[in-house]
């Protein structure tokens, strides 16, 4: 190859790469040509039949949401075993467990990209999307939870003729400007991320109403020097923001519990351990959603298998974390010598009605992710899928290991009771699954699902193997 | 009525590294205005080509700070004028308790006005925007250096000396 010695490494800080291809994030020799024509294969290519079987499958659990509300709507909450002692069941546990998934999209479009790890830049995109996604499924569940949909823009501050104002002392108020904040925040910079992809594809449409569409989303994206000047600095403020932004949402979605008075929830240790198991989950959704997208869309090239690697770090770390906190409570409930803490712990969770989710949470949140201590397994696909669901199944019943066991038995041991979800409750829970995978399954088709222009930046060598038409000048040969 | 336009060379290059040298060298022979057009953001071309820094991220700060004060003169006139409530003995204006929605609001209007910032600053609009080469969104890079009526010969032949392997006359 002759374009080989005088090949000039155009910013080194950006090339991950070294001579023998270890710790590539993109495969060597694509070219930008290819990139664009990779990440855009299945929007323009024709509709794959597991597309439409997974939208179909999502739409149908979507319609258990639907059904379940509309219910709701007509015959009340009290269709749900939600009620004294446990005041929060099913409902909060979706909750916390949806805004948990969102903080990994977060994480890594802010986060990374502050510490300045390229890898992220072809993962991106579809974790902020699941964030998106996330946080709406999240929404839902204090809205349905407050028993009357239709009052609950009371939530809102506004003047009103009740002459009311909101409480800005309680933490769930402040839950509603954090979780709301979030999706704000996290949608606008989703949406600037996508202004150059779309236009991408308004210049390649090839249907009038492609263009149209494209192009008024694109909103004119020319790729000048200055814009991507305005660009990017409003993309850094973004990270800038959404990074402790999203460490300020999980720890005030932990204050909801760590604020109020009962044993098993009033503990410091909360935020920061909230936080950690909203990585913890949220990776390996991503992991879960990733490789499907890998293996189906035919991605291989931009989502490798270091990239598996590197978030089956994440969760092995973040497990280490959580694993840390489950056994810190316990230590704690038995350090403070406090007679209904250690009842929490030990009487309800460790042994009694409920240890069948505690147990449950401990094999999959602590023990299946140590498989990650072994390198080959790290990078298998399926090993690295499996232990990913096994961690979403986990963090769910960590939040019901929170929410319900701490409440199920009350100081009044005659309001003890033993709590179970109705079908309704679950009707909703396998629905926000359907409302999430039904707008992923709409994304993966309507928007690209790499970074088209994040991807070229980190590309090994943006001209692929094809040798220059022209050399240039001395003075870029001597470097 | 019509923006007006500037006459405008576009040399392009394959290689997004001679596309920051040429122009880094054309902004030393002291050509004005430059800009390139490129599918992704070319690190360090701003300083090569004179760009100024985005006035983005000052906009975005001083409403970040406009946001937290105003969270908390909301909270402050909510708890004392709109619905004075006495909880539990504590100050009216109990300010430990307002500091995540003082958080979250300057994050908010923080994060709305860097997305309008942004828009304004690039002059994105929906509909009637003008398109030089649809390329610029896929693999295509272009050195853009203004010119007039008497210096677009040097203008071509600089870009054609380093390697420019097209050079087009656009109006922008």
């Amino acid at each position: 190859m002759s374009h080989k010695h005088h090949y000039v490494e155009p910013y080194p800080e950006d090339m991950h790469s070294n001579e023998k291809g270890v710790d590539q994030f993109v495969t060597p020799n694509m070219s930008m040509k290819d990139v664009t024509d990779k990440i855009l294969a299945p929007m323009e290519g024709k509709i794959s039949l597991g597309w439409w079987v997974g939208l179909g499958v999502s739409i149908l659990m979507l319609l258990c949401l639907v059904f379940s509300v509309s219910s709701q709507l007509k015959n009340g909450y009290g269709q749900t075993n939600i009620n004294n002692p446990v005041g929060w069941g099913v409902y909060i546990t979706d909750f916390v467990f949806w805004v948990g998934i969102g903080h990994a999209g977060t994480l890594i479009s802010a986060i990374l990209f502050i510490f300045r790890q390229k890898w992220r830049n072809s993962i991106n995109r579809a974790a902020e999307a699941m964030t998106v996604f996330a946080v709406m499924c999240a929404g839902l569940f204090p809205l349905l939870h407050t028993g009357r949909i239709w009052v609950d823009f009371w939530l809102v501050p506004y003047p009103n003729g009740r002459e009311l104002w909101i409480n800005f002392r309680s933490p769930l108020l402040w839950d509603v400007f954090a979780v709301s904040t979030y999706f704000s925040t996290s949608m606008f910079f989703w949406f600037q991320g996508l202004i150059p992809d779309f236009a991408t594809l308004r210049d390649r449409a090839k249907t009038k109403i492609r263009r149209v569409i494209y192009g008024v989303i694109s909103m004119g994206w020319k790729g000048s020097a200055r814009d991507w000047n305005h660009y990017e600095a409003g993309y850094a403020q973004f990270a800038w923001i959404a990074a402790p932004l999203v460490l300020s949402v999980h720890s005030i979605v932990s204050f909801d519990f760590a604020v109020s008075l009962v044993p098993g929830w009033h503990t410091t240790i909360f935020p920061p351990y909230f936080v950690a198991g909203a990585v913890f989950s949220g990776f390996a959704m991503v992991n879960t959603l990733l490789i499907i997208c890998r293996q189906t869309m035919n991605l291989k090239e931009m989502i490798t298998l270091n990239h598996i690697e590197l978030m089956n770090k994440v969760i092995l770390l973040t497990s280490s974390i959580v694993g840390y906190a489950y056994l810190m409570e316990f230590f704690m409930a038995w350090f403070s010598q406090e007679g209904y803490e250690q009842f929490v712990f030990f009487n309800t969770r460790f042994k009694g009605p409920y240890a069948w989710a505690f147990w449950t949470m401990m094999f999959c949140n602590v023990v299946t992710p140590m498989v990650f201590w072994k390198k080959s397994w790290r990078r298998n696909l399926w090993i690295s899928w499996i232990v990913s669901i096994f961690i979403n199944i986990g963090m769910w019943f960590e939040r019901f290991n929170i929410t319900v066991t701490s409440l199920h038995r009350d100081f009044l041991p005659s309001a003890w009771d033993y709590y179970t979800p109705t079908v309704y409750e679950w009707l909703t829970t396998v629905g926000s699954f359907g409302l999430f995978f039904t707008l992923f399954f709409i994304f993966i088709r309507v928007y690209p699902s790499v970074s088209i222009a994040e991807v070229k930046a980190i590309l090994p060598s943006p001209l692929g193997n094809k040798p220059k038409k022209y050399d240039t000048s001395e003075e870029s040969v001597e470097h | 009525m019509a923006k007006k336009t500037r006459t405008t060379i576009l040399g392009y290059f394959e290689d997004p590294h001679d596309l920051l040298e040429v122009g880094a060298k054309a902004h030393r022979m002291g050509y004005k205005d430059l800009d390139a057009y490129s599918p992704f953001p070319i690190h360090g071309i701003e300083p090569a080509l004179g760009i100024k820094k985005s006035w983005v991220p000052a906009v975005a700060k001083t409403a970040l700070i406009i946001g937290a004060i105003t969270g908390f003169a909301f909270q402050a006139w909510v708890s004392t004028k709109g619905f004075e409530l006495n909880v539990g003995g504590k100050p009216l204006i109990s300010w430990p308790a307002f500091v995540p929605v003082i958080f979250e609001s300057s994050i908010f209007f923080c994060a709305t006005t860097t997305l309008f910032s942004v828009i304004g600053a690039c002059k994105l609009k929906p509909v009637g925007a003008k398109f030089i080469d649809r390329g610029f969104t896929d693999d295509k890079l272009a050195l853009a250096i203004p010119c007039d009526e008497d210096n677009q010969d040097d203008i071509v032949n600089f870009l054609e000396g380093h390697g420019s392997y097209e050079i087009i006359k656009v109006e922008v």
